[in-house]
């Protein structure tokens, strides 16, 4: 007895003339539709364990029509690329707790002005020079202080500027304390390449009469990637796939010269094929500017709004370990500034060179906790005395 | 060009793509100028140093086999060529330095303040690979001159050496295989393709989510062993053993998935060390490309387990002490090989003292014998991890005294607790307990689901997307070379 079941002769033909084409074509409806259930699938499967794992919770900037960007209010950010923290920015996008726009009574309010290094979300907000300064400050005399970090990774000393006239004086500072680091000089002037167009932001110069003024060219520019846009800003805030994918995009443009090469020709080319996006953004209006002397017109004009609201205006230098000769230059010209300007000014290189083993304090490129205590101690003094006065 | 870098993630699949489309005749002569592209990409000029080589031992190779009478005399040239090579580029700056250090030291003892002499810049850039491929071709020209047949396709030849899957940190590859491999007509399989894809996944898992993250802790260790607790030191020190594994072992992965895409398949170089009962099956398990060429090209032509037991511990310990100075060159690579080498002896000595003892050697096949046997030489392997990864023998002891000597810890511990290692070193211990459940599984449904999965390429690509995506996530910022490179 045969153990299959053998059709006719004639049967067999034709359906070998059919099966084909009908398993064929349902293969491909199957197949498609198996595609798009996976994809639902691995999508959710996916987003549900980079939460539970808190991984792909870096991003926390958004794009910004006036500065550039800024933080995303209320994110969850889990840092892991260069120390850790795990904490949310405040409802109004502080990388601090929060604060109310109207100042208590009988409290001294600073206000701390800076980038990455002042933003500190390599360390747990508790320890940030900040945090540690409020803490020193009120522990240290019956004055009570409130210490507010308005710092944003990627800031330059203009969009410090403009951050001050835009929301830090609504906060009615008594103290303002710029952290300046190395790269924010060159940062305030533009220079054509295709990294400007990547990371819209607003330039400065000098006009023809020594007054520094605001060139929103790039920012035009790149208009469409400024304007709000519900679908990015929801992955941004929400998708930890989104921020995989973003923070990736940030650690090859630090570690990968080739990608950098090659995301700048796609940024080029994408830009020249964008309306009003043409080469002739590139060009500036008026003539090369130096950095630093950019740099001090804003510090400047930012000690000016300051005074001007009654507050008090601080320049800290970022320390210079690696005795960077650039900086050192930048570092004798903003002493002088400030001593012409009569404003406090504090280096912080002297101070860490003092601490001994400077690679306590620091990680990779900021600063350690230990690094974030050594800055606070140092401000300590110079914040209480201006308290007083 | 690192594997685990951007330019080999756009290079490997063009190459893949290149190799498949032409006609099978041109498939050698493509891999092998992408194997000088890989090599050149760091230092051009270094691509003559291998070709210069290959050249050399390509004719060493075929003079042997020709002569009779001067076979003798052309394999000590060739292995004087070689190992001159390795000697210059790898040891000069060694040998320069110890040699002025001993004679500071004698002038140090000879008066009072003498005239310190200081080391010359020498400016030996170490070449990639450079201890792989030579004694690669150590192997070659040693085979040929026992009897195998040399390669007379200079082409074929070359790309046994520069093969670029295997060229700068091994698998040391056995030339007969190779070649073996060559001369077969390699037909497109899609199985070859799914093993090769499995294989470059595992390995930057291994290499990127473990090993880079548990470099991370083991570097908060290392760099700062002054301020280091009991628990702060022996985290730091397991976690290297770790670190080196699963960085080598990722590194191997992703060559030999690479080499399977294209085909080609290259030695395993690790079996499950950490499961190894004694130092013995230890390095029978670890990097066995290898100790199976030290064994084969060092162990056995000084004598091997012939002669008196004396004549056969000197050669344990030799054989292991060059092992150490071939992994890099500085006094504390010496010490570690030599100390692998006691441990070696000892373990050894051991198992003859268990033979001898009837009620000792009853306690063997039990378990828990076993697993006391694991413990022992993972600890051995804890403490001459210290040796190879310390700057030198002063931060090594000061390491182990900070693992025995009490003391509250807190940076390490704080490291690992905050860093992404424990939850990935349970996502891939469940991976390999779930992966050794579905192969011994009987069940149906397994089976069924196991079908599915190897028609279903939807399936596959979403999870691959998926593990690149988990993969990047668990990233850190910056991407660490693989520690064998160095060697």
């Amino acid at each position: 007895m045969p153990t299959t079941l053998t059709p006719p002769a004639n049967q067999t033909q034709s359906a070998v003339k059919t099966a084909p084409a009908k398993s064929r074509k349902r293969a491909a409806w199957l197949v498609a539709a198996e595609a798009l259930a996976l994809c639902a699938v691995s999508i959710a499967a996916l987003e549900g364990f980079l939460k539970m794992a808190a991984i792909g919770q870096q991003e926390f900037l958004e794009p910004d029509k006036q500065l550039g960007c800024h933080h995303i209010a209320g994110k969850q950010v889990t840092w892991r690329m260069e120390g850790f923290s795990n904490e949310t920015l405040s409802s109004t996008g502080l990388r601090d707790t929060e604060h109310s726009l109207a100042k208590p009574a009988n409290v001294t309010r600073i206000a701390l002005l800076g980038d990455s290094s002042t933003e500190g979300m390599q360390v747990a907000l508790d320890q940030t020079y900040g945090k540690l300064l409020e803490k020193y400050l009120n522990a240290s005399g019956n004055r009570q202080f409130e210490v507010i970090n308005f710092a944003c990774s990627s800031y330059s000393t203009g969009q410090q500027l403009l951050q001050y006239e835009q929301d830090v004086r609504k906060y009615k500072p008594d103290i303002v304390l710029l952290l300046y680091n190395r790269g924010d000089s060159v940062e305030n002037v533009f220079v054509p390449g295709p990294s400007a167009l990547s990371s819209p932001r607003p330039y400065f110069y000098s006009d023809a009469a020594g007054a520094i003024q605001c060139d929103r060219a790039v920012m035009s520019a790149c208009s469409s990637k400024l304007q709000p846009n519900a679908v990015m800003d929801y992955l941004r805030s929400n998708s930890r796939i989104y921020g995989v994918l973003s923070q990736t995009g940030l650690a090859l443009s630090i570690n990968e010269p080739r990608y950098r090469k090659i995301a700048g020709w796609f940024t080029t080319l994408v830009a020249s094929r964008t309306k009003n996006d043409g080469p002739s953004t590139w060009a500036v209006p008026y003539a090369k500017q130096d950095p630093e002397k950019v740099t001090g017109a804003l510090l400047t004009k930012l000690q000016g709004d300051v005074e001007k609201d009654g507050a008090k205006f601080v320049l800290v230098m970022f320390p210079n370990t690696v005795k960077d000769p650039v900086y050192m230059r930048q570092e004798a010209e903003y002493q002088t500034l400030a001593t012409k300007n009569h404003f406090p000014f504090v280096n912080m290189t002297a101070p860490f060179f003092a601490y001994g083993d400077t690679k306590q304090l620091f990680l990779q490129y900021h600063l350690s906790a230990k690094g974030h205590e050594v800055v606070a101690e140092q401000l300590l003094p110079l914040i209480k005395s201006l308290a007083r006065n | 060009m690192l594997f685990n870098s951007f330019t080999y993630l756009v290079y490997l699949p063009i190459v893949v793509s290149l190799y498949w489309v032409l006609p099978s005749r041109f498939r050698t002569t493509l891999l092998l100028v992408a194997s000088y592209v890989f090599y050149m990409n760091w230092i051009p000029a270094y691509g003559a140093l291998i070709l210069v080589l290959t050249i050399v031992n390509y004719f060493v190779g075929l003079g042997i086999a020709r002569s009779e009478q001067g076979k003798k005399a052309i394999l000590l040239g060739g292995l004087i060529f070689n190992l001159s090579c390795l000697c210059f580029f790898k040891y000069a700056n060694f040998v320069v330095d110890s040699a002025i250090a001993s004679i500071n030291a004698v002038l140090h003892l000879t008066a009072a303040n003498p005239t310190v002499i200081s080391s010359p810049a020498l400016k030996i850039i170490l070449p990639l690979g450079i201890s792989f491929f030579t004694f690669e071709f150590i192997h070659y020209i040693t085979d040929v001159y026992r009897g195998s047949k040399p390669v007379r396709n200079f082409r074929d030849f070359a790309l046994f050496a520069a093969f670029f899957p295997s060229q700068i940190a091994g698998p040391i590859k056995r030339f007969q295989d190779f070649m073996h491999q060559l001369e077969e007509k390699i037909e497109f399989r899609a199985d070859n393709f799914r093993d090769g894809l499995y294989l470059i996944f595992q390995g930057l898992f291994k290499k990127i989510v473990l090993g880079d993250n548990m470099g991370r802790v083991v570097g908060t260790g290392f760099d700062h062993i002054a301020q280091l607790g009991t628990l702060d030191a022996w985290i730091a020190v397991a976690g290297f053993t770790f670190q080196i594994f699963f960085d080598f072992s990722g590194y191997t992965d992703i060559g030999r998935g690479s080499a399977l895409l294209f085909g080609y398949k290259v030695p395993e170089n690790f079996n499950w060390p950490f499961l190894a009962a004694n130092l013995t099956e230890f390095w029978r398990r670890w990097h066995m490309s290898l100790s199976t060429w030290l064994r084969d090209y060092l162990f056995i032509p000084m004598g091997g387990s012939r002669g008196s037991a004396w004549k056969v511990r000197r050669n344990i310990f030799l054989t292991m002490v060059l092992g150490g100075l071939w992994h890099g060159a500085a006094w504390h690579y010496v010490i570690w090989g030599a100390f692998h080498g006691a441990g070696l002896l000892v373990s050894k000595e051991w198992q003859d003292f268990v033979t001898a003892r009837a009620r000792l050697a009853k306690l063997r096949p039990q378990a828990i014998w076993h697993w006391a046997g694991v413990a022992c030489t993972i600890f051995f392997l804890f403490i001459a991890g210290i040796l190879f990864r310390a700057d030198g023998m002063p931060q090594a002891v000061q390491m182990v005294a900070k693992m025995f000597v009490p003391a509250d810890s807190t940076s390490v511990v704080q490291e690992l607790l905050s860093s992404t290692v424990p939850l990935s070193l349970t996502l891939y211990c469940s991976f390999l307990f779930l992966k050794s459940m579905v192969e011994k599984s009987g069940s149906h449904l397994v089976h069924q689901v196991q079908a599915w999965w190897l028609q279903s390429i939807p399936a596959q690509a979403f999870a691959y997307a998926s593990l690149a995506i988990v993969i990047l996530g668990f990233a850190p910022l910056q991407v660490a070379p693989f520690i064998y490179f160095q060697f």
